[in-house]
């Protein structure tokens, strides 16, 4: 794919497995999109202070502390069921970390309209060549995989699709998220019926001819973002800027903020001896290839967990009688 | 504490001597403390080398810190022997309450023991890591940080227990059976600090100094040397306030407002918790060689 260029080091947003049969590829998701639009932040013009939003009751007015908020659904004008964090938490789909393939079904069987996220899959922990096997399958038949799959807490549907040398899992819109379209005022699929002659056609296919090209993302460019940039750059050089101090952020979201933050950091932590980092990683890589290392991520590493367990409760014996004899 | 203990007890000089400003707690009243704790102290100090922090003027006085002596006049304190710890003064040790109250008839305010005990002075049964705080570092930090040595060393597999230091900081132990020497080991707690500092090093330094760390935390494990000591649980603090050392459950942390949570003034209701959070920690000795594989380290 040609975005690869500038886009930073590819970060794992997933891992699992795709599955179906007794078929199993350990595989890590990376997100194959980036946003690239033009973000116009607000300033206050008297004072170039950054503007921002505030939570407020809209019956006073006021603002409204974060744990006063809880949340409701509206189920009909007016009336309102509560639900608490927990409650919602639980009506999550399980996650199953795989990408359950249901069936194959025709390449060309999806229409555009249901395509909504793409997310690159590439293989893990040895699952290579049973990857490009699929890969090679898929392409051979034409076809593609549909599959269900959990990604923070929200099952998709997904189309496991072969791109070149890798493979892609588009996230599908639901069938009930797709608009009818019956009530639009489209002429009839029948050529005959809507009126149109042979020679009208073949004229269209003519033309249509003369403009054929082959399709390359290159070649088009957001032209209103690069008006933009190259307006800021002229700006920049005519000394036209305004210095804004970002304020100290209250104490409330400042905590929260870490908070969420510090998930991350563990997620991280987690992460950071399942791949290997660094200077040692040499040694890490090596140990781990062996045969019965670890096949998927998570499984294997409770799997380690449980076997130190078991000494733990030999150990505790030793330490018992040490205890005894001192 | 039965009669025999408190008949027993060294007798303690001055002890209507203030020896915290702040706090207003006299020398006798720190004896007392010791001799309160002494149950939930004893088996921290028992069977290690023990270095003691004397402060003849009180806090905020010059500090000794005694790791050897050739004669001692504390009563019941043990003399090592001298070859353990070679070119030195016997090490100290304190295996008796009235060892303990007999320290502080001599001003000790801290205690602070060695990651090994003296009958296998060369293979510690304990990693020590000192999380303290460096300039603009705040409490939370310091409470996420432990949380983030927390997360990494349960997934290399390994226990680790938690105690305010009863100064600014938190010491993260993990019990070790005693398998390998010094080096290894503080070469393992070198080498966990520096994963530390390579995978989030927006929160971590794995280089002491303060040039090193303003605003960022360095783990540090050069408290798993030879002869390197921390301080020992249920031990005060030579700070005003007079902080205690605290054994923690995890589930603690999140909540505590300070290192200095409890102190030799209200320490009381704490005592009745005593080493409970640290229960697990025998039965949790564990070895390193798996833990050693997965981050790569060679002994």
């Amino acid at each position: 794919m040609a975005v690869s260029k500038k886009a930073p080091a590819p970060r794992v947003l997933w891992k699992g497995a795709i599955s179906f049969g007794l078929v199993h590829i350990p595989v890590a998701l990376y997100s194959a999109t980036t946003s690239q639009a033009i973000d116009f932040d607000w300033l206050d013009k008297r004072t170039m202070d950054p503007v921002g939003y505030k939570r407020i009751n809209k019956k006073t007015g006021k603002e409204i502390a974060r744990e006063n908020i809880v949340k409701g659904i509206e189920y009909e004008d007016g009336e309102y069921v509560v639900l608490s964090d927990k409650e919602i938490a639980d009506a999550y789909p399980k996650t199953t970390q795989t990408i359950e393939i249901e069936s194959f079904v025709p390449a060309n069987a999806i229409p555009f309209v249901y395509l909504e996220r793409p997310y690159y899959v590439a293989p893990i922990n040895r699952g290579a060549k049973v990857y490009a096997l699929l890969r090679e399958t898929l392409q051979r038949t034409g076809r593609i995989g549909m599959a269900r799959v959990v990604i923070q807490t929200k099952q998709h549907l997904a189309a496991l699709v072969p791109v070149g040398p890798g493979l892609v899992l588009n996230l599908l819109r639901w069938g009930a998220d797709i608009r009818p379209w019956t009530d639009l005022p489209l002429p009839s699929e029948d050529a005959k019926k809507a009126g149109l002659r042979e020679s009208e056609i073949k004229m269209a296919e003519q033309l249509v001819e003369d403009m054929s090209a082959e399709w390359d993302p290159a070649d088009y460019k957001d032209e209103f973002k690069d008006e933009i940039l190259r307006l800021v750059d002229r700006k920049v050089a005519a000394g036209q800027t305004e210095t804004v101090t970002q304020p100290e952020p209250e104490e409330g979201e400042g905590t929260e903020g870490r908070g969420a933050k510090i998930i991350d950091l563990t997620e991280l932590l987690q992460r950071s001896l399942r791949q290997g980092s660094g200077g040692k990683a040499a040694v890490t890589t090596s140990t781990r290839g062996k045969p019965g290392g670890k096949t998927h991520g998570k499984a294997g590493a409770k799997s380690t967990g449980t076997a130190a367990a078991r000494k733990r409760s030999t150990a505790a014996k030793a330490a018992s009688t040490r205890r005894g004899a001192a | 504490m039965n009669d025999r203990m408190s008949t027993d007890a060294p007798r303690i000089t001055h002890p209507e001597r203030v020896i915290d400003a702040a706090s207003g707690i006299t020398k006798g009243e720190l004896a007392a403390y010791y001799q309160t704790v002494a149950p939930l102290i004893l088996p921290h100090l028992k069977g290690r080398p023990v270095a003691l922090v004397r402060a003849p003027e009180g806090v905020g006085g010059e500090l000794f810190f005694q790791k050897h002596a050739r004669h001692s006049d504390i009563a019941g304190i043990k003399l090592l022997d001298p070859a353990l710890d070679p070119g030195h003064d016997p090490l100290l040790q304190i295996d008796t309450a009235r060892a303990l109250v007999g320290a502080a008839q001599f001003n000790t305010i801290e205690l602070h023991t060695w990651n090994a005990t003296s009958r296998a002075i060369g293979k510690p049964d304990r990693m020590t890591f000192d999380l303290d705080p460096g300039e603009g570092v705040d409490w939370q930090q310091i409470q996420e940080a432990a949380l983030l040595v927390h997360v990494l060393l349960d997934e290399l597999g390994l226990p680790a227990f938690v105690k305010t230091s009863g100064g600014k900081g938190l010491h993260v132990v993990v019990p070790l059976r005693r398998q390998f020497g010094w080096d290894e080991v503080r070469g393992f707690s070198r080498a966990i600090v520096e994963h530390l500092a390579r995978t989030v090093p927006q929160r971590f330094v794995a280089k002491s100094g303060p040039r090193n760390r303003v605003g960022k935390i360095f783990p540090d494990y050069l408290r798993n040397g030879f002869g390197a000591t921390t301080a020992c649980a249920w031990s005060v603090r030579s700070r005003p306030g007079l902080g205690v050392s605290v054994p923690l459950a995890w589930e603690e942390l999140p909540d505590l407002g300070s290192a200095a949570h409890w102190t030799v003034t209200n320490i009381g209701p704490r005592l009745a918790v005593g080493n409970a959070p640290w229960d697990a920690m025998e039965g949790s000795r564990t070895t390193l060689g798996a833990a050693m594989r997965m981050l790569g380290y060679m002994p």
